[in-house]
């Protein structure tokens, strides 16, 4: 998998600078567009630890995602140091518990668990109280530290997630050149040779699985946190779907993939119910081109962004 | 108390063999095909709304059943033909999206044509009746008829695999796609074959289910998952298979939204994950 | 490495029957046999590809029968696979780095580019005769080089033992020559297993050569004896030597 190059990262650092820039000049409703398209490019990123990095496709990382938002809710939204490493370190011991077991299957049926598993998510919140009924609720956001008015929020929040979004990339980039990252991609890359060579498959990858959870739950609880609004629908397998979609878009060939995606994906989200009244139609469509059309995705549409670690 | 229960099982029956009709297919065309069909439950609300304007137009529901199975095989062989035979060979991501983009779509094509209120279809009116079953208490003829046509579609769907020239051929394909071609079959007649029957089965499935439960969006969503569970569990392409866990999975489900409803669909996909320890393949796994 | 009575039945089918071998450092043991002798399944067997119906197979004194391929690759047996097995999206370097690193006692999060495992791959590179291919990505190989690969990547793994699954397979006669003498190097600080069925090559190489028939060993001897034993030239050599 690609990392960028440095010309690629000068482009990314400038996007970033630019997006940081927003308070400035853009208005409220911009900016808070764009942080739903941070927090969607966070979770992207984490599927993409599984996906891109290592080879599995999972349908679970939705539920884990809700995990981390709902998190925040269950444990009364204490200040912000405890809530977000606690929805990590939920949506982490949930990937912990589920990974064994999934990653027992291969292929097909590990997307079969995996979705089984982000569903028994969704009902555990769906049908029970733990969820505040199925349409979702309110909760109060978790303090900051500092007290933010309602007409800095935006900006606040835009801040916040551009922030959270650089350093968990910037690791996963420093992840993939360590050994840690070249096993998991010889495991994406042939998985049998591996296991050939003398390396614990089962433990790198379930390591893989543990980690793209927790960030799940990063992404989640920023989600909750942004938004002050959780829902069951947050742990549906659509959602998982959507994150593929996302990966595919921006291409699952680059670490930085599932940003353009994510961000691709909002775009034309907003596009499609701004011009017309059928938004989903827009969405099924772009699923329909996207999966004919775009095998490298954007990433792969630009000057390849080549950089061997 | 009891004659709750009995109700109940026969419920929990009735939707499993539904289930089944649905599950089936969707384990051939893995098994067969090697593609993964996430738009599978959309074919079955195809079906039920093409029950309901059927029924509307013509106020008979036999009819819609004829037209349901022809429809659906001469939709899904379209659609093997035009999508599903290019994306055989593609990753499973990539199937993954492409059904999806499908059920948006589907979704979409629905709400234009039918809206998106609920909509009840009548039992037929030949079937509007209670039948005594044990302990003086009636249960619904109607649900009872379903139960039969499934039983027989069921023994037909047995007979056709285990039986017949055709069937070997598929039996063949599940396990190997090339031995399809060197014993002289045509693998591509066989594959449209295959999905057709598939399309099919989940859109007779859902003319029948019509009346059971309305017609409304996302009625096949609770049907995709718990299929895609009873293919796991009954392993892929093994229609035997499909039909155990598909009454397992049906009476798991039934009684748990009867007595425990917070524990239902927990329960469903747990016992997935149980089996899914005990036998990584599934139950009766051919491959 | 030690094998006795290794026995693989595949429903009626005993593909491996009561094979017993020894492997030890500084020897180079072949294992010829004609095709469906059950030398591949053998090679799988002592390397945990496939499971075992009944024997046992020790190794530095420790019982591996019941262990996974993995763990065997790590304890130190390294294996080549007849049909060209690499990570074919990566360079030749990154290939035979991984297999140095299965063997790290670093812990995970060192940089890929540790200086131990660069040496041990590459050396492992240099000694397969690939250096000048190291930035190669792998599917663009030739066969040959694929073939080093192979090898390559089976000894970045510093193993004790290797188990070589028809290395020569496909090669032109230029291509067999410098293999054959890697095969013959390799053999002095290495337990070597060599199937193959060049029989010039085999002839030349081993120390030690076992004859497989129908999953039997049918005689195990010096180059020498095989080559003059009527059994063996009955069942197989024929008139080929």
């Amino acid at each position: 998998m690609i990392v960028a190059s440095r010309p690629g990262q000068c482009v990314l650092g400038a996007a970033a600078l630019g997006i940081a820039s927003m308070p400035l000049w853009a208005s409220a409703w911009h900016m808070q567009l764009v942080s739903t398209a941070l927090v969607a490019a966070l979770f992207a990123l984490s599927l993409q630890v599984l996906v891109g990095a290592t080879g599995l496709v999972s349908l679970a990382q939705a539920g884990l995602f809700g995990l981390g938002a709902y998190t925040v809710h269950l444990l009364g939204s204490p200040p912000v140091w405890i809530t977000l490493p606690a929805a990590m370190l939920a949506a982490g011991v949930a990937a912990l518990l589920i990974g064994p077991l999934a990653l027992r299957t291969k292929g097909f049926f590990f997307l079969m668990t995996t979705l089984a598993f982000g569903q028994m998510l969704f009902f555990a919140f769906h049908d029970t109280p733990l969820g505040g009924g199925t349409d979702g609720l309110f909760i109060v956001r978790p303090s900051l530290g500092f007290s933010v008015s309602r007409a800095e929020r935006p900006a606040v929040f835009l801040l916040l997630n551009l922030s959270v979004l650089a350093i968990v990339y910037g690791g996963l980039c420093w992840l993939m050149s360590t050994m840690l990252g070249h096993a998991l991609q010889g495991i994406r890359s042939n998985e049998n040779r591996m296991a050939a060579l003398g390396h614990n498959v089962q433990r790198l990858k379930l390591i893989a699985f543990v980690l793209a959870g927790a960030l799940a739950g990063l992404a989640g609880h920023m989600s909750a946190l942004t938004d002050a609004f959780v829902s069951p629908d947050l742990l549906g397998w659509h959602r998982s779907a959507e994150a593929l979609l996302m990966i595919l878009l921006g291409g699952i060939g680059a670490l930085h993939g599932p940003i353009l995606g994510a961000f691709a994906l909002v775009a034309i989200q907003e596009a499609g119910s701004l011009l017309s009244d059928r938004p989903r139609l827009v969405e099924g469509v772009v699923f329909l081109a996207a999966v004919l059309f775009l095998r490298q995705g954007i990433a792969g549409w630009r000057l390849p962004w080549r950089a061997r670690p | 108390m009891l004659t709750g229960l009995i109700a109940q099982l026969l419920n929990g029956v009735q939707y499993g063999l539904l289930l089944f009709l649905i599950s089936s297919g969707l384990t051939l065309i893995f098994g067969v095909m090697g593609v993964i069909n996430l738009a599978h439950g959309s074919l079955f609300m195809i079906g039920a709304y093409l029950a309901f304007g059927v029924a509307s137009l013509t106020g008979s529901l036999w009819l819609a059943l004829p037209v349901a199975v022809l429809g659906g095989a001469v939709f899904g062989a379209v659609l093997e033909r035009l999508l599903f035979r290019r994306f055989r060979t593609r990753a499973h991501l990539d199937q993954v999206l492409l059904t999806f983009a499908l059920i948006l779509l589907f979704e979409e094509g629905r709400s234009t044509l039918a809206g998106n209120q609920f909509h009840s279809v009548p039992v037929p009116g030949v079937l509007d009746f209670s039948v005594p079953v044990i302990g003086g208490f009636g249960y619904s003829a109607y649900r009872l008829a379903v139960l039969v046509i499934c039983l027989i579609v069921a023994a037909g769907l047995v007979w056709l695999i285990e039986r017949t020239r055709v069937g070997s051929a598929i039996r063949a394909a599940a396990e190997n796609t090339e031995m399809l071609n060197l014993l002289g079959f045509d693998a591509g007649r066989v594959h449209t074959m295959v999905f057709a029957g598939g399309t099919a089965l989940a859109m007779l499935a859902g003319a029948l289910a019509a009346p059971l439960q309305s017609v409304y969006p996302g009625m096949g969503d609770g049907f995709l998952i718990l299929s895609f569970i009873v293919v796991v569990i009954g392993g892929l392409g093994s229609v035997a298979g499909a039909f155990w866990a598909a009454l397992l999975v049906g009476l798991i489900d039934t009684l748990g939204k009867a007595y425990l409803p917070q524990a239902a669909g927990i329960a469903v996909c747990a016992m997935m994950a149980v089996v899914l320890l005990w036998r990584p393949t599934g139950l009766f796994s051919r491959t | 490495m030690q094998a006795e009575s290794l026995i693989k039945r595949y429903g009626g089918l005993l593909a491996v029957d009561q094979v017993s071998l020894s492997l030890d450092r500084g020897t180079l043991h072949a294992v010829i046999g004609p095709n469906g002798a059950g030398k591949s399944t053998l090679i799988n067997l002592l390397s945990g590809e496939t499971s075992l119906s009944s024997g046992w197979v020790h190794f530095k004194d420790l019982d591996i029968s019941a262990w996974p391929a993995w763990r065997r690759g790590q304890a130190g047996i390294g294996r080549t696979f007849q049909r060209t097995n690499v990570m074919r999206d990566m360079t030749v370097l990154e290939n035979a780095r991984l297999a140095a690193q299965a063997r790290a006692q670093f812990g995970l999060l060192q940089t890929a580019a540790n200086a131990k495992v660069m040496q041990t791959a590459l050396a492992a590179l240099q000694r397969a005769g690939l250096a000048e291919a190291a930035g190669a990505i792998a599917s663009t190989l030739s066969h040959g080089q694929a073939r080093l690969l192979e090898i390559a990547m089976a000894l970045a793994g510093s193993p004790d033992v290797l188990l070589l699954d028809e290395p020569l397979a496909g090669l032109g006669p230029e291509e067999t020559a410098p293999v054959a003498n890697l095969l013959r190097d390799l053999a002095r600080d290495h337990a070597v297993l060599l199937v193959e069925h060049d029989m010039d090559v085999v002839f030349a190489v081993a120390d030690v050569i076992t004859v497989m028939v129908d999953g039997r060993v049918l005689a195990t001897g010096a180059p020498n004896e095989i080559r003059t034993s009527a059994i063996v030239r009955d069942a197989y050599l024929g008139h080929s030597v």
